[in-house]
C-alpha cells in the first residue's frame, strides 16, 4: 500500500468533516432538533409543574422515564463492547464501527442521565443528593443504596468512555489538523490533537495506554449494567427480585446496543458514501455478535419464565401468568417476536449481509428491547403484592414526548459528532490495509 | 535548528527494511514518524514505559480512598437498620470497584499526557515531510554530525535514492 492509497483513504474518510454537508444532512438535523425541542418543552413543563403531570401513581412509581433510562444505558453498552472487548480479542473488523459506537455510548449515557434527574422532580438537587458529600445535618448519601451505586457506575462509565473515545481519536485529530482549511478549525484540531506527530515513542505510549484503558473498560461494561439491574434485583418486588437479572441485563444491553450500531451504520454508510470502507462483511460479523447476544437474551427470558413457575413464590407465578396471558400479553408476545424470533433470521448469511433486512431487524429489536424494559420496570409494580394495590399505569403525553424527544436528542448529537470527527477510525483502517 | 537528514518512504515495507538496515549499521535514529503503529519500527525497544505503574497507583489510590470513605461515613452518621452492622463490606463492593477503575483510568491517562503529550508546538513541526507522516508518509529522522555526515548521506542515497532531505540551519535541500 503506497502513499497515494493512504492519502486517498484519509480524503475519503475525512470527507464528511472537511466538506460542506448536503441538504439531506440539514433536513435530518432539522427534524432531529424539532423532535428534541418537543422533549425540551416537556422537560420544562415537568420541572415547572412537578412530576404530577406524569401518569405515575401510588403503586407505579417508576414509569416510562426509568424504562427509557435503562434502555439508553443499554444502548450505551455496545460502544465499549465493540471498542474494548473486540480490541482485546484483536478483531480488526471493529475499526469500521468502533468510532461511531463509542460516540453512541457517550451520547446515550448523557441522554440516559436526563431521565432519573428529571424524575427526582427537583433536578437542581439531584447531584447534591448523590455526590459523596455530607449535608447540613452531617448526613451522608446512603452508599448501601443501589441508586447511589448507579451514580458511581454511570459517572465512571461516562468518564472512562470519554477518555477511551478521545484517546482513540488523537491520531485522527492530527490528520484533520492537516486537512481542514479554516483558521478556527485548524486551531481546534491542533489543540485537541495534542501535538501528535506519529512518532515511534508516541505510538508506543499510545498503544500501552489504549490497551490499559481497554482492559479496564471491559469489566466496567459488565459492572455498569449489572449495577443498573441491582436497582430492581435487590428489592423484594415480585418480578424484580431475581438473581438472573445482572447477566440478563448485560446481555440485553449488548443486544440492543449492537442493534443500534447496525441501524446507525447502515444509514451513515449510505449517506456519507462509505460503502468502500464499511462493507457487508463487516456487518456480517457484527450481526453474528448481535445473534449471539440475542440467544443469551432468549435464554434469560426462558429462565425468567421457568423460575417464576418453578419457584415457590405464588406472587411471581401470578405475575408471569398475567404477563403472558393477561391484558399486557399482546405487548409481551410482540416483544418476544421482535427480540427472540426475528433475530433468528440472522442465522442466514445472505440476510446478515443485506442492508435493508438488517436495518429493519435492528429497528424492531430495539423496539422490542424498549418493551422488554417496560415489562421489567413498570409491569411488576402495578401487579405486585396484595390485589388491592393493583392499578393501571398509563403514560401521559408529557412522558411520552420526553421519550420521543430523547430520540431527537440522540440523533442531533450524533449528527453533530459526525461533522467533527471521522466516523471510521482512519489510522486503524490504514493499519489494517497496510499490514494485511 | 540542528542538522538532520530525513529519509521518507511511500510504503511500509521499504520503510521497515531501511529502518532495520540502519539499525544494523548502528546509525543513530532520532525518531520515526508513521501514519499508523508499526511495531517493527520501535526505536526504543528496551525503553521503560511508566504508564502501567501509574494505572496501578491510581487503582490502589481509588481502592483505599473509597473504602476509607465508606468506612468513615458508616460511623460518622450511624444508621441502625434493623440491627444490622453499621459497615457492610458487601454493599461497598460496587462503589469501591467503580472508584478503583475510575482513578486507575484517570491516572493512566494523566501519565500518557505527562510523558508524551500535549505539545502545542510539536517537535520538528517546521519540517513538512514530518507533517505528512500523520497522513501518508513513513519518515526516518537522523541527526547529522560533521564526522559521519558524508557516510550517512551516501548510505541513504544508495538505499532510498531521491527521497532524502538534508536540513541545516540555513534551510533544506534534497
Amino acid at each position: 500500500m503506497d502513499s497515494n492509497s493512504l492519502a486517498m483513504v484519509s480524503r475519503d474518510l475525512c470527507n464528511h468533516v472537511t466538506s460542506k454537508p448536503g441538504k439531506l444532512y440539514w433536513l435530518v438535523l432539522l427534524l432531529s432538533i424539532s423532535l428534541a425541542f418537543i422533549g425540551i418543552c416537556s422537560i420544562y413543563y415537568t420541572i415547572d409543574s412537578g412530576i404530577g403531570v406524569w401518569g405515575l401513581n401510588n403503586s407505579t412509581a417508576w414509569g416510562v422515564a426509568i424504562t427509557s433510562f435503562v434502555f439508553w444505558i443499554g444502548i450505551a453498552h455496545a460502544g465499549t463492547l465493540i471498542s474494548a472487548i473486540l480490541f482485546l480479542f484483536r478483531q480488526r473488523w471493529r475499526s469500521a464501527f468502533n468510532r461511531a459506537a463509542e460516540a453512541m455510548t457517550l451520547i446515550a449515557i448523557s441522554i440516559a442521565a436526563i431521565f432519573p434527574i428529571v424524575h427526582t422532580g427537583r433536578p437542581w438537587f439531584a447531584l447534591y443528593w448523590l455526590l459523596p458529600y455530607n449535608n447540613d445535618m452531617g448526613m451522608w448519601p446512603n452508599f448501601k443504596s443501589p441508586l447511589e451505586w448507579d451514580f458511581f457506575a454511570i459517572a465512571t462509565y461516562f468518564v472512562v468512555s470519554l477518555l477511551f473515545w478521545y484517546l482513540g481519536m488523537v491520531p485522527d485529530l492530527a490528520l484533520l489538523r492537516k486537512h481542514v482549511k479554516g483558521k478556527l478549525s485548524k486551531g481546534f484540531y491542533t489543540l485537541f490533537s495534542l501535538g501528535w506527530t506519529g512518532a515511534s515513542r508516541q505510538w508506543k505510549h499510545y498503544r500501552i495506554t489504549y490497551l490499559l484503558l481497554a482492559g479496564m473498560a471491559t469489566p466496567l461494561v459488565i459492572s455498569v449494567h449489572s449495577i443498573v439491574s441491582f436497582d430492581f434485583a435487590v428489592s423484594i418486588v415480585p418480578g424484580w427480585h431475581s438473581t438472573i437479572f445482572p447477566p440478563y441485563f448485560v446481555a440485553g444491553a449488548i443486544f440492543s446496543g449492537c442493534a443500534m450500531v447496525v441501524s446507525l451504520m447502515v444509514i451513515s454508510r449510505r449517506v456519507l458514501g462509505l460503502q468502500k470502507y464499511i462493507t457487508p462483511s463487516h456487518f456480517e460479523k457484527l450481526n453474528k455478535v448481535l445473534l449471539t447476544a440475542g440467544l443469551m437474551v432468549a435464554y434469560s427470558f426462558i429462565m425468567d419464565i421457568y423460575s417464576a413457575f418453578f419457584g415457590s413464590n405464588s406472587h411471581e407465578t401470578d405475575l408471569m401468568i398475567s404477563k403472558i396471558s393477561g391484558e399486557i400479553a399482546p405487548l409481551f408476545w410482540f416483544m418476544v417476536f421482535c427480540t427472540v424470533l426475528l433475530p433468528q433470521l440472522l442465522w442466514i448469511r445472505k440476510i446478515r449481509m443485506s442492508m435493508v433486512p438488517i436495518f429493519i431487524i435492528s429497528i424492531l429489536i430495539n423496539l422490542g428491547m424498549w418493551l422488554e424494559r417496560y415489562m421489567i420496570v413498570v409491569f411488576p409494580q402495578g401487579e405486585s403484592f396484595p390485589d388491592i394495590n393493583w392499578t393501571n399505569y398509563i403514560p401521559t403525553f408529557t412522558e411520552m414526548s420526553i421519550v420521543f424527544g430523547s430520540i431527537g436528542f440522540f440523533m442531533t448529537l450524533f449528527l453533530i459528532v459526525i461533522r467533527i470527527v471521522p466516523i471510521v477510525s482512519v489510522f486503524e483502517h490504514k493499519s489494517g490495509m497496510g499490514r494485511r | 535548528m540542528d542538522n538532520y537528514v530525513i529519509t521518507y518512504f511511500d510504503n511500509e515495507k521499504a520503510f521497515v527494511e531501511t529502518f532495520n538496515e540502519l539499525r544494523k549499521d548502528s546509525v543513530h535514529i532520532i525518531d520515526t514518524f508513521t501514519p499508523y503503529h508499526i511495531p517493527e519500527a520501535n526505536i526504543d525497544p528496551k525503553g521503560k514505559f511508566p504508564i502501567p505503574g501509574w494505572a496501578l497507583s491510581g487503582a490502589l489510590t481509588g481502592l483505599i480512598l473509597s473504602l476509607s470513605l465508606l468506612f468513615y461515613t458508616s460511623f460518622d452518621y450511624k444508621m441502625n437498620t434493623g440491627g444490622k452492622e453499621f459497615f457492610s463490606w458487601l454493599t461497598s463492593v460496587p462503589v469501591v470497584f467503580e472508584v478503583t477503575i475510575l482513578l486507575s483510568v484517570l491516572f493512566a491517562f494523566t501519565a500518557f499526557m505527562i510523558y508524551r503529550l500535549p505539545k502545542w508546538h510539536y517537535d520538528y513541526c517546521e519540517i513538512e515531510k514530518i507533517n505528512e507522516a500523520v497522513d501518508s508518509e513513513f519518515v526516518i529522522l537522523i541527526p547529522l554530525n560533521q564526522d559521519e555526515k558524508g557516510l550517512i548521506v551516501e548510505k541513504l542515497d544508495r538505499i532510498n535514492p531521491g527521497k532524502n532531505i538534508i536540513i541545516t540551519n540555513s534551510g533544506s535541500n534534497t
